[in-house]
């Protein structure tokens, strides 16, 4: 209950703020857009844009699709609402809340679990990123333009995309820490105005996101509370170089050192006494391997007596792409998110250093916040690179924390230059060309979210005909084995379809083609992907055809051994 | 950990010494001293009466002041329980702290104990029979489990070095029901979980007959659960105390086996990595049951029959690492004496299948019920039933010596991967060498039971169904057996010469060769070959292992009147029968037999100077000329046919598809034609280009006849391709075809590839795409 009464909380704090907003917006700070959105417009388009996007996501392939994650947790729901508790066998060993949240969703609106992961999550998970992004960068950036136009450049991050759409518990910890990010800065404003009474109200708001956020997940979870640690130790050295600006944020650091404090202790509160297993699973063992790997380097690459596997990360992700330069062109809003977002930081934090008595507490704190998740993301980089366990696609996990702090540093800048080229240029033809570079990258964005086969090799959709046809081996077989493709396409989508599967103690197989293997399947769609990914398909043409529905078939291979069946 | 219940204990010093003061300085140097705070005396606090005090055992160096072990007894006066609790020494000391005063004791062991015994009916020892029925709590760790780890330099290992002091570690439960002084059954369990690891969870030892037996008391004969040394196992017709100690390092390192597995005439063992539970009928595995039997009922500590099982059931977790087990798999190692039982053995069956345990047999006094079949009905379960793998050894002149049987050829020797049929070939160095003085044979191709018969070739026994075996005579010489007809008998036996080259490779050259096809036998050594007409069954006994006292009787005797005519495998000429009709050829070599559906065929290759004599009449064939003839026989006539020989001529054809693209597969067809009268036998290769499409290293493509295969392949590179065939030395250029890229899906197909070719989620697409931009466009229309 808590996670849901944090969310009602929050958003009735997004409501007061709004409120406080509109009452103070005549007096603060000048905004930087010329025409104002107002309030109302901005939540419309923001949600038509959430809407779209989730859309676009479930209909690109008929709401067939799914993949690991995806598959995972449409498991975990089922296996809660069968034990009606948060300990069940193959429980989220990182946090409960979403399993709770998403299974409760489930049961009261009687779609089952599966359905729910692949059909209306994404919708709402894209809706969320919308609506809690406009709800902050409005304030962050002080202007419902701004904030609007942040909100839009948030789904120009395919990874952000993909992150909030498929069936994890990242559509709620990204947004809510948008959100608890917004109840930071308000609290710390309302500081400075001594309004205790909505400041304790924010406090309040920010300290229960803060238990959600570590209720969906330790580690992630926790990203905001170690952004706003490090943001403070970043606020103790800037006032220690410009000592003038003690008198005026000497406050508002210590709250933030309080504030970070105190989380910690939910953090501890959680994982410690609320979901211990958190605790046991996660954290624990990522920081003493980190420890044991700083100490003795060589063993992170020790895989237990097994041949060691150190796989990087940054080698192998051109191998998804149907090219290199493909991959480069839909991957090219990163690199200029990562660009644009730099130099205006880097603006902004001169004039930072500069006007420390002048420049707003929301551009100080959005500085000092995109450092600590910029360090964190880089932080993730090198975890990636040592090859420790708990990495191989951290920063690919932490870029999703990090791209909501970037977006409206970015916003800043490419306005800041769309006026300035105005000057120059007819206004006309710079939005023009800033909108045709938006349609671009929006095109780019949907097509490397949804991992489309245009451009992508791996693929997460599926026809309904394959899980069919493993459906029915699966029925008819016992203690068997059948390979189903090159890839876990396959696997995800009949594990994501049919949670109970393993009464039969069958094993469904892919990657490489074994000979381990029965069964093989085959289908129109399998076929592509063999060729896709360049992979020698199995030899069924040797073979006995034992099912065929028309799309997919089941291949059993003739037995050359007295031990074959 | 609680700390010694009597922390404090102010004592009435009654310092007793133990009864007999050889028990109290034994062997060894370790002394006992008796120390009671309730004036009990041991005798009578061993016997039952309530009260309680401390044995101290002490290197007599150190003095009791600083002892190795203490124990604490307790017997209530209300409950019919004596309880024991064991102390060792903490890990930075070599001796047990205590702080003893005039009239107080106290144990300064701040864990508290590593073992805890309760005895039940309260006594330890009444009128010299030691009390087994025990419930005993090892809190640490001590190797008190088969399958724990200890070695006196390196310390402990497994898992018994992963266990904390201090810590539930395992779960023993002794009893003796008739009181008679002789634990009956000993139950062990390991209670950490040690998720993952493929530790020994459950031992469970039963005593299923008398077998003679000494009791030795250790240095305290009144609490008679302390070793002066010893080892897990219990010696053969010896009982130990179990507790074995370091003394100099003060610290427990075994609790042996109470009731012994293989040091006794008779027992039903279970060894399994899973645990039990009271509470359901346990499917276990891996030495489930592991059974010793006296079959001779004079047994003096050793069994004379062995079934050691390896069961590991369908979805066992660590029998095949990273991959679920798909079928129960079971081998019985089935060895047995023909004498009474000294740990040697004259033959084994190993048996190897897929059978399910259906059986519901209750161990531990009733208390737990397990789906193994039970003691008394196991040899007959494995030997009624049919096993498709089963070896058999002969032990015939090896010093072979052990207490589980016979370990040679183990049927999980063809590979796991094999079995399960997850691979297409067993490993072909399973059966291939064998220890010398052991005569063996295998067989894999067939489901049967495991039953032997004595072959009237040379009156030996062999296993029934066999396609093959070796018998390791000593001196570099071996004997192969064969089956060439695929029929239930060996029909070739091969007398042959094997040493390692210079280079390493095995070189075999054959002395001499006999072969008994229809009512032929065939020898052939050297440039001498003998045809000789013998009509004589292909068994002359059938029988199955025994499995109890009348059936290893019955066995013995049948089998009696064969030794004394075995075949020396020295001298096979000898193996030809006096007094039958037989031809026998010199400067004549024989080769090339093979049994075909007719009869059999042969090539002589008769030289120049060839010679014959014999009472065989083949008709007008008994006369050969120079060259190679072949030789038919034509068993449904009884006649001979034989023609010159033409060499063998083969000509190979390959059919292939011609539209090939890469990543799909595509098929050859091979057909080899031979047209001449020989056999064509030798290596083939199919290649395409440099690529070896495939090897087959032993064809044999009859003489007159064909062989077709057909070959799966598929192309991952695009290109023009020549295929070429290469048998012996000649090499023939087949067919060349032109293989075409595969193209990946692109464009429209790609976007209609994930909803199919519907337009209207098509449609829906491009509208949703449109209201995004729409909804940018609104957006950005304010900047």
């Amino acid at each position: 209950m808590i996670p849901l009464l944090s969310v009602l909380l929050a958003s009735v704090g997004v409501v007061a703020s709004d409120r406080s907003f509109r009452d103070r917006s005549a007096t603060e700070e000048v905004t930087t857009a010329k025409l104002e959105v107002d309030v109302l417009s901005g939540v419309l388009l923001a949600t038509a844009l959430g809407l779209t996007f989730g859309l676009y996501f479930v209909l690109r392939y008929g709401g067939n699709w799914t993949e690991w994650d995806t598959m995972v947790f449409s498991q975990m729901l089922v296996w809660f609402q069968e034990a009606g508790s948060l300990h069940y066998n193959g429980a989220y060993d990182k946090g409960y809340a979403y399993s709770a949240w998403a299974a409760n969703l489930s049961t009261l609106t009687g779609v089952p679990a599966g359905a729910l992961l692949r059909l209306y999550l994404p919708i709402i998970g894209n809706l969320l990123l919308a609506l809690f992004g406009y709800a902050a960068f409005r304030r962050w950036l002080r202007s419902n333009t701004l904030g609007l136009v942040a909100t839009s450049l948030l789904f120009l991050v395919p990874e952000l995309v993909f992150t909030v759409s498929r069936g994890n518990h990242e559509k709620l910890t990204v947004s809510l820490t948008l959100l608890a990010s917004l109840s930071l800065l308000q609290l710390l404003l309302e500081l400075t105005k001594g309004r205790w009474q909505v400041f304790t109200s924010w406090l309040i708001i920010y300290y229960l996101l803060t238990f959600t956020l570590v209720s969906l997940n330790s580690l992630f979870g926790s990203s905001l509370v170690a952004g706003s640690t490090i943001a403070f130790f970043f606020a103790l050295v800037v006032l220690t170089l410009r000592p003038a600006g003690w008198r005026r944020l000497g406050g508002v650091a210590a709250m933030l050192g309080f504030v970070a404090l105190t989380s910690w202790l939910i953090v501890g509160l959680v994982t410690q006494v609320v979901y211990p297993q958190a605790w046991a699973t996660d954290l624990w063992q990522s920081l003493s391997e980190a420890v044991r790997n700083i100490f003795a380097p060589t063993e992170a690459l020790d895989t237990g007596g097994e041949a060691a596997t150190y796989i990087n990360p940054y080698e192998i992700v051109a191998e998804d792409w149907i090219s290199q330069s493909v991959y480069g062109l839909i991957s090219s809003f990163r690199w200029l998110l990562l660009g644009g977002s730099f130099v205006t930081w880097l603006v902004m934090v001169v004039k930072v250093i500069r006007d420390i008595r002048t420049v707003p507490l929301s551009s100080i704190l959005l500085v000092a916040l995109y450092g600590a998740f910029g360090m964190m993301m880089a932080a993730g980089v090198m975890v990636d690179f040592l090859g420790l366990e708990a990495g191989s696609n951290l920063q690919v996990r932490f870029f999703a924390y990090f791209a909501p702090f970037a977006v409206p540093l970015l916003a800043l800048g490419a306005v800041w230059c769309v006026r300035a080229l105005s000057r120059r240029v007819p206004r006309g033809l710079v939005k023009g060309a800033a909108l045709t570079l938006f349609a671009t990258f929006t095109v780019f964005s949907l097509l490397k979210a949804t991992l489309d086969p245009m451009v992508s090799n791996r693929w997460i959709f599926y026809h309904p005909t394959e899980v069919q046809a493993v459906h029915f081996w699966d029925d008819m077989q016992r203690s068997s084995a059948i390979w189903v493709g090159p890839t876990f396409r396959v696997v995800n989508a009949f594990r994501h379809t049919y949670s109970s599967f393993g009464a039969n103690q069958n094993d469904i197989s892919a990657k490489d083609e074994s000979r381990a293997t029965s069964y093989m399947l085959d289908s129109r769609v399998s076929a592509s992907s063999a060729v896709a990914w360049q992979l020698v398909r199995p030899t069924t043409t040797l073979e006995n055809r034992v099912y065929d529905n028309g799309n997919a078939q089941i291949y059993h291979r003739v037995p050359r051994s007295p031990f074959q069946q | 950990m609680p700390l010694p219940k009597p922390l404090l204990l102010l004592l009435v010093l009654s310092v007793y010494a133990t009864a007999q003061s050889t028990a109290q300085n034994t062997t060894q140097n370790v002394s006992v001293q008796f120390v009671s705070e309730s004036g009990v005396s041991l005798e009578a606090l061993s016997a039952g009466e309530p009260g309680s005090g401390f044995l101290l055992y002490y290197l007599p160096q150190r003095g009791p002041e600083r002892p190795s072990l203490v124990v604490y007894l307790s017997t209530s006066a209300t409950q019919n329980v004596a309880r024991a609790e064991v102390y060792q020494a903490p890990p930075e000391l070599t001796y047990v702290p205590v702080t003893r005063q005039a009239v107080t004791l106290q144990v300064n062991v701040p864990i508290g104990p590593i073992l805890t015994f309760e005895a039940e009916g309260g006594w330890w020892v009444q009128g010299g029979r030691v009390n087994y029925n025990l419930d005993i709590s090892v809190d640490g760790p001590i190797y008190a489990m088969w399958g724990g780890g200890y070695e006196p330099e390196t310390g402990f290992s497994r898992w018994t070095a992963e266990v904390e002091l201090g810590e539930p570690a395992v779960e023993i439960k002794v009893r003796d029901p008739n009181h008679d002084g002789v634990p009956d059954w000993d139950l062990r369990s390991l209670l950490p979980r040690f998720v993952g690891k493929g530790y020994l969870r459950t031992n469970y030892t039963e005593r299923k007959c008398d077998s003679p037996l000494e009791h030795h008391s250790g240095p305290s004969p009144l609490w008679p659960f302390v070793a002066q040394d010893g080892h897990f196992e219990q010696p053969v017709g010896r009982l130990y105390p179990p507790i074995v100690v370091d003394w100099q390092r003060g610290k427990i390192i075994y609790f042996s086996e109470m009731v012994t597995a293989r040091n006794q005439n008779c027992s039903y063992t279970i060894y399994s990595q899973f645990p039990l539970r009271t509470d359901r009928l346990n499917e276990l595995n891996f030495e489930y049951p592991f059974a010793f039997y006296d079959l001779s009922e004079q047994g003096e500590g050793h069994p004379n029959l062995i079934l050691r099982t390896e069961r590991f059931p369908a979805g066992d977790p660590y029998f095949v690492k990273g991959r679920t087990a798909p079928k129960d798999l079971m081998a019985v190692r089935y060895s047995w004496r023909n004498e009474v039982g000294d740990w040697r053995w004259d033959y084994k069956v190993e048996v190897l299948g897929f059978h399910p345990y259906k059986e519901e047999t209750a161990i531990a006094g009733g208390e737990i019920t397990v789906d193994a079949p039970s003691y008394e009905t196991f040899p007959t379960w494995v030997t009624e039933r049919s096993w498709p793998v089963t070896t058999f050894i002969h032990n015939e002149a090896a010093n072979y010596r052990s207490s589980e049987g016979i370990y040679e050829w183990p049927t999980r020797n063809l590979g796991d991967d094999y079995l399960y049929g997850w691979q297409e070939a067993p490993n072909s160095r399973a059966f291939v060498n064998i220890r010398q003085g052991l005569r063996s044979e295998y067989r894999y191709e067939r489901d049967l039971q495991p039953e032997l018969y004595v072959s009237p070739v040379d009156n030996r026994l062999h296993l029934l169904g066999a396609e093959g075996g070796v018998w390791n005579l000593g001196n570099s010489l071996q004997l192969v057996t064969e089956n060439l007809s695929g029929n239930l008998f060996l029909d070739r036996w091969r007398l042959e010469e094997k040493r390692l080259a210079t280079d390493g490779e095995e070189v075999k050259r054959t002395i001499a060769e006999l072969t008994k096809l229809g009512d032929y036998l065939l020898l052939s050594e050297g440039d001498t070959f003998t045809l000789q007409r013998q009509r004589t069954p292909d068994s002359l006994l059938r029988l199955l292992p025994p499995t109890d006292r009348a059936s290893w009787g019955a066995f013995q005797a049948q089998i009696a009147p064969f030794e004394v005519l075995e075949r020396d495998p020295l001298e096979l000429q000898s193996w030809l029968s006096e007094g039958t009709p037989r031809l026998t050829f010199w400067g004549v070599r024989m080769s090339d037999l093979r049994v075909t559906q007719e009869g059999f065929r042969f090539v002589l290759n008769v030289s120049e100077n060839a010679s014959q004599e014999g009472d065989l009449a083949l008709g007008t064939l008994g006369e050969i000329i120079p060259g190679r003839v072949v030789m038919h026989y034509l068993q449904a006539s009884d006649t001979w046919t034989s023609t010159p020989a033409a060499p063998a001529q083969l000509n190979p054809a390959l059919n292939v598809n011609t539209q090939v693209t890469t990543l799909s597969p595509t098929q050859f067809t091979l057909t080899l034609q031979n047209e001449g009268d020989l056999d064509w036998y030798g290596p083939v290769t199919l290649r395409l280009g440099n690529t070896v499409l495939k090897h087959w290293n032993a064809l044999l493509v009859p003489a007159q006849g064909s062989l077709t295969d057909t070959v799966a392949w598929t192309f991952d590179e695009a290109g023009r391709y020549d295929t070429a065939l290469r048998f012996g030395s000649n090499t023939v250029p087949l067919q060349s075809l032109e293989v075409r890229a595969a193209t990946r899906v692109q464009g429209l197909e790609a976007l209609l590839l994930p909803v199919g070719n519907a337009a209207v989620p098509a449609l829906a697409l491009l509208g949703v795409l449109f209201a995004a931009l729409v909804s940018v466009w609104r957006i950005w229309r304010f900047v």
